[in-house]
């Protein structure tokens, strides 16, 4: 049989960078291609010239049997049958789930589209990729999650014979991402095809058929599912064994703790949480998703309105704004990098200056701002963490996302932070980025950083962390250390809700205490 | 009916700070103006806002899109100036001259939308430059004050036709219009366009003919606008255009309608049109210097906007 989708020899360069050399796989029909590959491998750029986002430099796109036309587009695609969910979310925020659903191909009679009618056409969309919601709700309002699958029931509504999936469980809960398998299935009984991508190995065995493994914008190999396993594809991934992903831990006594918050609440996210920053350790917050992990970080950089007393050093501190938090030497890398963590439209020299401005441009040179060590700063900073740019004069949205979070954390190197906060540090970023950030992390807290790292990952927690408290529903439910550090018991507790504890003796020595004497000074502020 | 009153509340939370001003903005004026309400009143009044209501419309047209109009004034000048220049008499003569004046406004909102999503600049940028453009255009059209409206004309629009206020219709026309537009498909594409362009370009919509059709349709608002201005004042202005850009905006702003596109409803517009004209001219029944009315009007636009924002936010938790 022919196939669905053949693809030529596609090259592609963005400003002399080559990102696809001579592309070629084939999706045959009924089948679920993955795509893997380390972030920049070129994964998102080979789908955006399929579903006509970008056009090749050279090579071509064979669908349904004919060279797709020059003018090939995103309408022409939709119309030839390929539907899409793109890592970066197509929704209108301010329009309806119904009419988002439909977005652009609004069913119509006399001209008029009715809203009860488009309601009713979107129910059994939403059934399909196990959405239960009222189709008439704004899309904004919706969890990360719930857009998600609402991207899938939109891109089943063109009834595509080719489902493209870029990313498209980054956000999803396990039964969710349950859900997406079973469109996915149903879609392939019916003989349509799916291209897959995901950073998640589980799922990509779990529900591809072939594997197509891209390094450095070129087609390694191809792997039929039953004839490989997880370290082959990561073999062929990063082009060497990865044994070490995760660093030694650190063994001993603990020290005194570096930061202590009491009591940390913010409303409506977490309530009363008690947490000890130790110098030279890795803190990690564990749980489900949207359990306040998040608010906790954003509280303790001044982001989120909080009360609570928190100590630095055995001194209250206050921390109604970032500026404050900075000032006492703690820094934040956000979940959201684009539009929290780095500036896109900035050079990386810029984004990587911006925090040490206050060295760089000193009042002796009126605050002007002394290029040649900007240079020297940018230079060391780009070297130590290995950011993979052009030059430092390229725009950090042209950087793929493990580098901009590379920058996103490199620019506080030079403020001399004590504490460190991280949110998702590894969020949708190749393997081989991963282990680099992991490696970095535990070095930082061996230079005696106190670390705080939240993640949806497990096996990360389990693997960088020393410690890690277990959130659910705002509170701290569990505490987990040595060797009670475990997959098993993280997961249950961040399922169950209540900790087992560590054994008693040394939850005594882990679990905050509340000694009068280092009682902090009151702090709220509202 | 309590039913019925609660869900017409819950669906304009956003609207309900306007509507207080508003309210204020009547209860002053009544105090001034006791007749405000009679029919005759409404009649002048509405002929007096209309230009300044269709405009805004324009505007709003192009702000949903995530644009805004810089040339709104040169343009609605430009259709004013047609108008009159043409020298009408008798009724084929308006309509000819109305379809003259409608077309030069359309074919200029249509030739902003083709700069604004082919060239790729930025709308602020392209409706400024040919703003100048339009301005010129308009002046070698009119050098100076002048041209001719009909006189029955004039005098239906200002003082009531067999006692319909003509201008108050066309603004109910306007909003029942927006209403079916609204759930079309282009409708739904021009909020689509301007929520998430690009989501809705990756979705397969035509984002750049959705944008030329919404300046276009911006444009047919202006020249209605400009034809409303030149039949109330019977004559023609080529400069008089100039003030309605920003006066649009602030309608705008003030009926809801967000700078980043894809939220707002044409009925705030009109409501805000209106709370713009009624102040102004409650300004001038005070009888205090122009000068210190243009800094009251301006102190109250921002107080009435901070509170909007505050109000809104709280809703929104």
């Amino acid at each position: 049989m022919a196939p669905l989708l053949s693809v030529e020899e596609l090259s592609k360069s963005f400003a002399g960078n080559q990102v696809l050399r001579e592309v070629s796989f084939t999706v045959e029909p009924g089948e679920v291609l993955a795509l893997v590959g380390e972030n920049g491998a070129g994964k998102s750029t080979v789908l955006s010239l399929v579903t006509g986002l970008l056009v090749p430099d050279s090579g071509r796109i064979v669908h349904d049997g004919a060279p797709v036309s020059r003018a090939w587009s995103p309408h022409r695609a939709r119309a030839a049958g390929i539907g899409s969910v793109h890592q970066e979310l197509s929704l209108n925020p301010h329009q309806s789930v119904a009419e988002n659903i439909f977005l652009g191909a609004w069913p119509s009679r006399r001209g008029l589209v009715r809203g009860r009618d488009l309601a009713a056409r979107a129910l059994p969309l939403l059934e399909r990729v196990g959405l239960d919601i009222d189709p008439r709700t704004r899309a904004g309002r919706l969890p990360l999650g719930c857009r998600q699958l609402v991207e899938l029931a939109k891109a089943l509504a063109g009834e595509p014979r080719l489902l493209i999936l870029d990313e498209a469980t980054s956000a999803l809960d396990e039964e969710q991402v349950g859900a997406v398998f079973r469109a996915v299935r149903e879609l392939r009984e019916r003989g349509g095809s799916v291209m897959f991508v995901s950073h998640r190995m589980a799922e990509l065995f779990a529900i591809s058929d072939r594997l197509t493994v891209l390094k450095d914008g070129a087609v390694m190999a191809t792997r039929e599912r039953e004839q490989t396993d997880h370290d082959d594809i990561v073999r062929l991934m990063v082009g060497r064994e990865l044994s070490d992903l995760f660093p030694e831990k650190v063994t001993g006594p603990t020290g005194e703790p570096l930061l202590r918050a009491r009591d940390l609440t913010v409303d409506g996210a977490c309530c009363a949480v008690d947490l000890d920053l130790v110098p030279g350790r890795i803190l990690g917050l564990g749980g489900l998703q949207g359990q306040g992990q998040r608010e906790v970080l954003r509280a303790l950089f001044g982001l989120a309105r909080h009360t609570g007393h928190v100590t630095l050093d055995g001194r209250p501190v206050r921390l109604p704004s970032p500026r404050d938090a900075i000032r006492h030497g703690i820094a934040y890398v956000p979940e959201d990098r684009k539009t929290e963590g780095v500036h896109t439209a900035r050079s990386v020299r810029d984004n990587l200056a911006l925090p040490s401005l206050c060295s760089l441009a000193p009042g002796r040179r009126l605050g002007t701002v002394d290029r040649a060590a900007e240079t020297r700063l940018v230079g060391e900073l780009v070297e130590r963490l290995q950011v993979k740019a052009t030059s430092p004069a390229q725009e950090a949205r042209r950087l793929s996302g493990g580098n901009q979070q590379k920058v996103a954390l490199a620019k506080w190197l030079p403020t001399g932070p004590r504490v460190l906060l991280l949110a998702e540090p590894t969020r949708g970023i190749d393997i081989g980025t991963k282990r680099e950030i992991y490696h970095l992390l535990r070095r930082l807290a061996d230079d005696g950083l106190a670390v705080l790292v939240t993640s949806g990952d497990t096996m990360e927690l389990v693997g960088l962390c020393d410690e890690v408290a277990v959130l659910y529903e705002g509170k701290v439910v569990d505490r987990l250390t040595g060797p009670a550090l475990t997959e098993e018991r993280l997961v249950r507790a961040s399922v169950m809700g209540t900790g087992m504890g560590t054994d008693p003796d040394v939850k005594r020595v882990l679990a905050p205490d509340a000694d009068p004497k280092t009682e902090p000074g009151s702090v709220a502020h509202a | 009916m309590r039913d019925r009153i609660t869900s017409a509340v819950r669906g304009n939370t956003d609207l309900v700070g306007l509507l207080v001003l508003l309210l204020v903005v009547l209860v002053a004026y009544q105090h001034y103006d006791s007749s405000l309400l009679d029919p005759a009143s409404v009649t002048i009044l509405s002929a007096q806002f209309l230009p300044l209501i269709l405009a805004a419309a324009g505007q709003t047209t192009v702000m949903l899109l995530g644009g805004i109009d810089l040339s709104l004034g040169a343009v609605l000048g430009l259709a004013m100036a047609v108008f009159a220049t043409y020298d009408a008499h008798g009724a084929a003569g308006v309509v000819t001259a109305a379809v003259a004046a409608l077309c030069a406004a359309v074919a200029a909102g249509a030739a902003n939308g083709t700069l604004v999503a082919y060239a790729g600049l930025p709308p602020i940028v392209v409706t400024l430059a040919v703003s100048f453009l339009w301005s010129g255009v308009t002046l070698i059209v009119l050098p100076q004050p002048g041209g001719h409206v009909p006189g029955g004309l004039v005098n239906a629009y200002n003082n009531g036709w067999n006692g319909l206020a003509v201008p108050a219709l066309v603004v109910a026309l306007v909003l029942a219009a927006w209403k079916v537009l609204r759930t079309t498909r282009y409708g739904l594409a021009l909020y689509a366009v301007g929520g998430n362009e690009h989501g809705a370009y990756a979705s397969g919509l035509h984002t750049r003919g959705t944008k030329i059709a919404g300046y276009a349709l911006a444009g047919a608002f202006t020249g209605l606008a400009g034809i409303g201005l030149a039949v109330q004042t019977g004559s023609a202005d080529p400069t008089i255009g100039t003030p309605y850009t920003l006066n649009s905006i602030a309608a705008c702003v003030l009926g809801g309608i967000s700078f980043f596109g894809g939220v707002g409803r044409m009925r705030g517009t009109v409501l805000g049109a209106l709370a713009i004209g009624l102040l102004t001219n409650l300004l001038l029944f005070t009888g205090i210097s122009p000068f210190y009315q243009l800094i009251v009007q301006g102190v109250i636009l921002v107080v009435a906007l901070a509170l909007k924002t505050y109000l809104t936010r709280e809703a929104a938790v």
